[in-house]
């Protein structure tokens, strides 16, 4: 997996900034700044939380014996 | 005819009881049997069924022995109990009392299990500091498991209950039976390989201690360690414990308590970034109307005027640094325009063509040699003058 800022990681940063703002004790320039980030943030976390798709698949071995993936289906 | 006396129940089941507790061998007896109908009351007393092919035999562990059993004995299981056989008075059955109980059959087996967990143990593979995060919300989840069975199912069912845009990859696995470690190695092996998923789950419905034994292989314990993704070790039930669990990053105790434990509850993260971007808003309103009033306080005092007279004061030193440095200047480019116009004077007098214009004349040969001497020329040579207006050629003669 990519070395990204994780979800988590962002989701702490946006509960970190709302924090930090609310102690009141940054610059006004910081805080118009990290106000910004913020709202950034709660979009992106948004967005990541419903861009994601529904996807149940299985990994089968095709006839050359090299692996695929197949919509997978419950076997009653 | 002689009168039989005639008993009451309770009578004759203290008579059995009597005649139970009074034989050596039934008061410390060994047994071995198969558990059935295992009951683990609240109150931590054991009450189960011992069986062979022919018979039954009822058994009671109280809590006093119950607690010292090392493992937990579940249906299916052969075990050897001692114990006392006994008449429950008032259900007029005997049953055993058992004190101690130890794997039968699976004695190996079993024993082989504490020798591999305390090996692996000893070598750090269950310590916490190697145990790596499950992340919070992954984007893809291996799924090592039967692809039949309920357990997918109800990874499945939980999964897309919690979070509805689940994403799984399942890798089908021998969960019973002699492949069961080689499978699920070659299951660690893949995920690692394709490097697609951020978490794995190991999971596998409950079962006795030997349907879970393929789980306790040193082989799949080492491939579990290395693995660089995360591994969920869900092998049977709560109470079923295996090295793949101990060794695993994280151990739940059912396989939909695993689908619980990496997939968050979608509503309380839709919730918490609401309130976190809610937060953030509020507060950088808050903040600037702090400010705005700040500034209204300042304004409104006296103390306002006092930094505007300092500024004043500064305003009016600087100009008049300025000027004094102005006039400075202007007196040093005098001077040196007095100096300059002096040098260019003495310059301009000492100048050849001031030479030529009072009639002299500057004879050079074809090489541009300025000529001095009668012997710097010969006859026929062609020379050119310099006169103040131009210049000529000549031919010597």
């Amino acid at each position: 997996m990519k070395e990204e800022k994780t979800f988590e990681e962002n989701l702490k940063e946006l509960e970190d900034i709302a924090t930090s703002l609310e102690s009141g004790n940054l610059g006004l320039d910081e805080a118009i700044k990290e106000f910004e980030k913020g709202i950034k943030l709660s979009k992106e976390c948004s967005n990541k939380l419903d861009e994601a798709e529904k996807k149940i698949n299985i990994l089968v071995q095709g006839e050359n014996g090299e692996l695929k993936e197949e919509n997978f289906v419950s076997e009653e | 005819m002689e009168q039989k006396k005639i008993f009451s129940v309770s009578e004759i089941n203290k008579y059995v009881k009597m005649l139970f507790d009074s034989d050596d061998l039934l008061n410390n007896i060994n047994i071995k049997g198969e558990i059935t109908n295992f009951k683990a009351h609240y109150t931590g007393h054991y009450y189960f069924t011992l069986k062979d092919e022919a018979s039954t035999i009822k058994c009671v562990m109280f809590k006093g022995y119950a607690q010292y059993v090392k493992f937990k004995p579940a249906d299916g299981m052969k075990v050897i109990i001692n114990g006392q056989i006994s008449v429950f008075e008032r259900d007029g059955v005997y049953q055993i009392y058992c004190k101690s109980m130890s794997p039968d059959g699976l004695g190996d087996l079993y024993l082989a299990y504490e020798q591999l967990k305390e090996k692996l143990s000893k070598e750090g593979l269950f310590d916490d500091k190697n145990k790596k995060n499950i992340p919070f919300l992954p984007k893809r989840v291996g799924v090592i498991t039967s692809r039949t069975g309920a357990v997918i199912r109800d990874i499945i069912n939980v999964t897309t209950r919690r979070y509805p845009n689940v994403n799984l990859l399942i890798y089908p696995a021998a969960v019973q039976g002699v492949n069961v470690a080689s499978t699920v190695i070659e299951g660690l092996k893949t995920f690692n390989k394709l490097n697609n998923v951020d978490v794995i789950i190991i999971a596998r419905g409950g079962g006795s201690f030997e349907d879970l034994f393929g789980f306790n292989d040193e082989n799949l314990a080492r491939e579990i360690y290395a693995s660089n993704i995360p591994v969920v070790s869900a092998v049977g039930h709560e109470t079923d414990f295996t090295i793949c669990d101990f060794v695993s990053d994280l151990r739940a105790p059912t396989p939909s308590a695993a689908a619980e434990l990496v997939y968050p509850e979608y509503s309380e993260i839709v919730n918490r970034i609401l309130k976190d971007k809610n937060r953030t808003i509020i507060a950088i309103k808050n903040y600037i109307e702090r400010r705005r009033q700040y500034v209204e306080r300042l304004k409104a005092s006296k103390l306002e005027k006092v930094p505007l007279e300092k500024i004043n004061r500064y305003r009016m030193t600087i100009d008049s640094l300025m000027s004094k440095s102005e006039s400075v200047l202007r007196y040093k480019i005098e001077r040196y325009r007095t100096r300059c116009v002096k040098s260019i004077t003495k310059i301009d007098t000492l100048s050849p063509l001031k030479t030529l214009t009072r009639g002299y004349s500057v004879t050079e040969n074809a090489d541009g040699k300025i000529i001095k001497k009668v012997s710097d020329v010969n006859s026929n040579d062609e020379v050119k003058i310099t006169l103040t207006d131009g210049k000529i050629s000549a031919i010597v003669k």
